[in-house]
């Protein structure tokens, strides 16, 4: 049984995949609002020396609203497209959520690679090679945050109503536990901050939590409202 | 294959759909549901299908019986509804194989093929070819073939003909009748008269009481 649920969650993260390469809509938008938003910090800042709380809330805005304009997809186009019916009929809630929850944290993670390139080019930034794990682990926890609180709210609103503009309302005071802890300790890293187990392990605890609580409710989500 | 409706209400907005409803539906038959538009058989389907929970009362299914559910349950069920629809940008083997897979299985080729071939498709006039290039009865075809990929013991087809030519029609009764007759419980709603010929029973739920007849 178990090994059909992890065939199925490959299932889905493979058909979104395919999806993706096809629309490149979704990671395009991503990269270009990541491209501009530090193309545009980065002019208005003039090379002026920025600290590392501005630099560190720069970046997790651009990580953060990335997810926002991608994990938001996730459902509503299925929504959108009639899918959602073949979904509802054939996938099992659980390999549903966690493909498309895999799909949403590796994209972001790459995204977030991406971007962390364009930010130490356009700030002539520097990761201390001493901080570099501790910088990715923290990488790691906010996106895999963002992906498992988005993907469950990006269902949630889906299948609401009202539609639009409840994700962004939802995500928010979700994603702050998260968040603010990623944020403060990018400071300490962009400080040359060694990696720090209590500053990374509440995050990681929250976006156990999260996870959790998602695969257990996400079957009232994906079947109640047909 | 047994599915019980045991006193089973449901209202929608206030409006009530069906109120404590009665039904044992037993496998081996093609039990037809029909009634006017809007007297609830694609609701019907949905219930169970478990895709809808009733307002009150049980719907339960027995497998050799022993009582299913959850996602026991749902893996023994195929639906076709006028309103599903395939991946557009997806070609129909991607398809095939990515719902197939929803259920943990995997497609050899010659699956493949027999599935084309069972529902009246012609490998050269889809391949490679997205499922939104695809004719409206070509992409019926697709989601046919997805449907008897899934090898269920519970058919659920809410007017499965729609879109299909008199040799789609004809297909999907012929497969229909041989799923019931390996055992399988096929619900089967529609208000054509051309597929009632197909029905062992009927459950009429624009009447005022609703049964098996």
């Amino acid at each position: 049984m178990k090994s059909l649920t992890f065939q199925a969650t490959l299932s889905v993260f493979r058909k979104e995949v395919i999806a993706a390469s096809r629309f490149k809509g979704t990671w395009l938008t991503m990269l270009m609002f990541s491209f501009t938003t530090l193309s545009l910090s980065s002019l208005a800042f003039k090379g002026t020396a920025t600290d590392s709380a501005t630099l560190s809330a720069l970046y997790w805005i651009i990580i953060f609203f990335s997810a926002m304009t991608s994990v938001d997809r996730l459902f509503i186009e299925e929504e959108f497209s009639g899918t959602i019916r073949m979904l509802k009929a054939y996938g099992g809630a659980i390999p549903i959520l966690f493909g498309k929850m895999l799909y949403g944290f590796l994209l972001l993670l790459a995204i977030s690679v991406i971007a962390t390139f364009f930010f130490i080019v356009l700030f002539d930034g520097n990761i201390p090679q001493e901080s570099s794990v501790f910088f990715f682990v923290n990488l790691i926890l906010g996106v895999w945050g963002l992906s498992a609180a988005g993907t469950f709210l990006a269902a949630l609103s889906a299948s609401a109503n009202v539609k639009s503009g409840l994700f962004p309302v939802l995500m928010l005071p979700v994603m702050l536990p998260v968040l603010l802890p990623v944020t403060e300790a990018t400071t300490e890293i962009f400080e040359g901050g060694a990696f720090d187990v209590s500053a990374v392990f509440p995050v990681f605890l929250y976006d156990l939590i999260l996870t959790v609580t998602s695969s257990l409710l996400f079957d009232y989500v994906w079947y109640e409202d047909l | 294959m047994e599915i019980i409706f045991n006193n089973v209400s449901l209202n929608f907005s206030h409006k009530i759909i069906f109120s404590s409803l009665n039904l044992k539906l037993t496998s081996g038959k093609i039990i037809q549901i029909i009634g006017e538009n809007g007297s609830g058989k694609s609701t019907f389907l949905n219930l169970a299908a478990h895709l809808i929970r009733p307002t009150s009362g049980k719907i339960i299914a027995f497998c050799d019986e022993k009582k299913l559910q959850g996602e026991d349950y749902r893996k023994k069920i195929a639906m076709l509804t006028p309103d599903m629809k395939v991946y557009e940008n997806l070609t129909a083997e991607e398809n095939l194989k990515f719902f197939v897979g929803l259920r943990g299985k995997i497609l050899s080729r010659d699956d493949t093929l027999n599935l084309w071939e069972r529902v009246g498709l012609k490998e050269d006039d889809i391949k490679g070819k997205y499922a939104g290039k695809l004719s409206t009865g070509m992409s019926q075809r697709l989601k046919f073939a997805v449907f008897l990929a899934m090898d269920a013991k519970v058919w659920l087809l809410d007017e499965p003909t729609a879109n299909l030519d008199e040799a789609g029609r004809e297909t999907v009764i012929r497969e229909a009748q041989q799923a019931a007759k390996k055992g399988a419980l096929v619900l089967w709603a529609t208000n054509d008269e051309r597929e009632r010929r197909a029905a062992d029973e009927v459950i009429n739920l624009s009447s005022d009481t609703i049964r098996i007849s």
